[in-house]
């Protein structure tokens, strides 16, 4: 029961640093939803295996690798298959570990640069990021192009990146 | 960022906004193959493109929940059986990881600065539960009866009302935090993060996961900074009492989310109404731990268990007054208490509770298990140090004629042992060996008709032994965790190294449901076993 307890802790605890290594394979947030998916579940068949001795992040990740790849497979994507690779794609695992820590600085530095958009801004990455959304029916119904929306976007993730850098940077001195 | 250019940028944005094309494409992976600091920016842009999609949309997406929240028709009590409860609770393991992706963690993590928590729309009611969202699992409890309507889904504790009427309920929110409500009290989750305390007694221990872990009280807000507390708010008086054991809470104003204090470890503080108030001293006993969950269930459950009039003895260890006798319980029958020699006293499977330790080559307790039986049970809880020898004795008959029993674990941690007999028998190691270090329950269960001995550790069957003569079952004169050596023996010393908590022996054959049961109820708590 012990066991179970920590396990649950663990996976909980992983969740999002394995959704944004899927999303690096696979692009699209509701895909990476999937795959992330049937990564847990493959996880917790495997959870007699794992080595309570041993880091969780690294053994958890491998088996998002292969769920990711085994999806790109079977959907086809040949030319995404052929961008990322199986080679590419542990490259990515391998730094994505590395980086675990600031991971963590990053994703709390976006609450307080989230604060910091405009009203407008924050809605527009609201209304984008609501689920099963795509741009270009986003766009549609704006009517505007799918490449003028995304350029909006585009210098709203910018604010943003520029802005988690600014802070983690002030972080370090203070 | 700013050493990656505003092409590579662009070309990440299209990527996820489904508008890349093949040339797109085709450019991201040798750039990405050929550039570290590529590699660096498509990761951090990945990164925001999932925080995005996880944490913002949640928080606009509906977490408050009203009176309705709870979709199931009330549950008045928990599962009877303590079976259905483990599978309950594996059931919601397996759920809870499922939809970990859709939690509506909310408010990302606020600092600990001064725009904590703000104690916003508590009420709001423009939105529904979703009907999916977890905020934490119920993972042990002890007698737990809730308010009806008032009560969880199974173990799934969702957005909405708890009411616990009596009992203690142990709560594992989804980013970690571990909240043990006392009964009577009323908590009204919002999501893994923040929850409401209306009234009643909680004690909170928050992993570095759960930093910013927030509970609501009327008269202010506490915010965990990676600590443990106790927090109380009176019923009648609406006054709220914090009692820092560990770590920082910040005491925010409910309204505006200032933070009106730090509390730190040792101190305590009291608001009633907006304003500080004394404070009284604590008592430990209102804030229960999650270990005394289990050593209340084992207790409730040892009078029970004592009912049984197969239970041959029954060793709760206990330390009396004369600190070399093991009590037996279940004496009317003339089966005497057992005598310790060497083993020394020491704590157990919870706080407040003993075990023995063995130690030395010396150290044992005589028993003396009377009586030519046709079914015998032996189930002890042990916690071992290490395994020193070829075989390590945990409940051996005095010497090896026929019809005495052995149980031991081999260097390896396989169970090996039996009754000894004529002639031939066959073992079969099916399952898992003992591990070291970790309170574990192991029952032997020996059977004349059958003339078959099955050990289960854990409840998991481990060791098959049959054999074909006849043979009574006779123990007779026994030491527990040691062995009075047959001359000659090239095995003498089968020394146990570790502790032992609970024996009961019974003249029956149990069945693997009956020792599931006593791993349940026996078990340690989920938090606080660790040494």
């Amino acid at each position: 029961m012990t066991a179970s307890a920590e396990f649950v802790t663990q996976i909980t605890r992983v969740q999002r640093q394995l959704h944004a290594f899927i999303l690096s394979m696979v692009w699209n947030a509701t895909d990476a939803d999937d795959v992330l998916q049937q990564t847990n579940l493959v996880l917790w068949e495997k959870s007699a295996e794992f080595d309570a001795s041993r880091p969780f992040l690294p053994w958890a990740m491998q088996f998002a690798q292969w769920q990711a790849m085994a999806w790109l497979t079977s959907r086809r994507r040949q030319q995404q298959r052929m961008v990322i690779d199986d080679g590419l794609a542990k490259l990515l695992a391998d730094e994505a570990l590395a980086d675990e820590r600031a991971f963590e600085a990053r994703r709390h530095a976006l609450a307080s640069c989230m604060q910091k958009l405009r009203p407008e801004q924050r809605e527009l990455i609201a209304r984008r990021y609501e689920p099963e959304i795509s741009v270009t029916a986003l766009a549609a119904a704006g009517g505007v192009t799918a490449k003028a929306l995304s350029d909006r976007l585009r210098r709203i993730r910018h604010a943003l990146l520029e802005c988690i850098q600014k802070t983690i940077a002030e972080e370090a001195f203070s | 960022m700013n050493t990656i250019d505003a092409e590579l940028e662009g070309l990440f944005n299209r990527l996820v906004d489904g508008i890349a094309s093949d040339a797109d494409e085709q450019q991201l992976g040798e750039v990405l193959r050929s550039s570290p600091q590529a590699r660096r920016a498509y990761q951090e842009f990945m990164s925001l493109h999932s925080a995005l999609h996880w944490d913002y949309v949640s928080a606009l997406a509906p977490e408050v929940a009203g009176d309705n929240s709870l979709k199931s028709p009330p549950a008045v009590s928990l599962p009877a059986s303590p079976m259905g409860w483990v599978l309950a609770f594996v059931a919601g393991t397996i759920v809870a990881s499922v939809v970990a992706i859709f939690w509506p963690s909310t408010n990302v993590d606020r600092a600990a600065n001064e725009n904590v928590a703000t104690h916003q729309p508590r009420e709001a009611a423009n939105t529904s539960p979703k009907p999916d969202s977890l905020a934490a699992l119920l993972v042990d409890q002890v007698g737990a009866e809730f308010a009806e309507g008032r009560s969880p889904d199974g173990v799934r504790i969702g957005p909405g009302e708890y009411e616990l009427l009596k009992g203690i309920v142990h709560l594992r929110f989804a980013q970690g935090a571990d909240v043990v409500l006392a009964s009577p009290a009323r908590l009204d989750v919002r999501d893994a993060q923040h929850t409401r305390l209306v009234y009643g007694n909680v004690r909170v221990t928050a992993p570095p996961t759960a930093r910013g872990f927030t509970i609501a009280t009327d008269a202010a807000d506490y915010v965990d900074l990676g600590t443990e507390f106790g927090l109380r708010v009176d019923r009648r008086s609406g006054a709220s009492d914090l009692y820092v054991f560990d770590g920082q809470v910040n005491v925010a104003d409910p309204r505006t989310g200032k933070v009106l204090s730090e509390v730190v470890q040792g101190e305590s503080s009291r608001y009633v109404e907006g304003a500080v108030g004394a404070v009284p001293e604590v008592d430990a006993d209102a804030f229960p731990t999650p270990g005394a969950i289990g050593f209340q269930r084992w207790q409730q459950h040892e009078r029970a268990m004592r009912a049984d009039d197969r239970l041959l003895a029954f060793y709760p260890f206990r330390r009396t007054a004369d600190e070399t006798v093991l009590v037996n319980t279940q004496n009317e029958d003339g089966m005497a208490a057992g005598r310790i020699e060497g083993a020394g006293w020491t704590t157990g499977r919870w706080p407040g509770k003993e075990a023995l330790l063995f130690d030395r080559d010396t150290d044992f307790v005589q028993l003396d298990i009377p009586g030519e039986h046709q079914g015998l049970t032996i189930a002890a809880w042990l916690k071992l140090d290490r395994l020193d020898f070829v075989f390590n004795a945990i409940l051996n008959s005095d010497g090896y004629d026929l019809g005495h029993v052995h149980l031991q674990l081999t260097r390896q941690g396989h169970p090996r042992g039996g009754v000894a007999v004529a002639g031939q028998y066959e073992d079969r190691i099916v399952g898992n060996s003992v591990p070291l270090g970790q309170w574990t329950h192991v029952a032997s269960v020996l059977s004349r008709e059958t003339r078959s001995h099955r050990v289960y550790v854990n409840g998991v069957l481990a060791l098959e032994r049959h054999w074909r003569a006849d043979q009574v079952l006779r123990p007779g004169s026994c030491r527990l965790g040691n062995w009075l050596a047959i001359e000659n023996d090239r095995v003498t010393n089968r020394a146990l190294r570790g502790r032992v908590d609970e024996l009961a022996v019974w003249s029956r054959v149990l069945s693997v449901d009956e020792i599931k049961n006593l791993v349940e109820v026996g078990r340690p708590g989920m938090l606080g076993n660790a040494e």
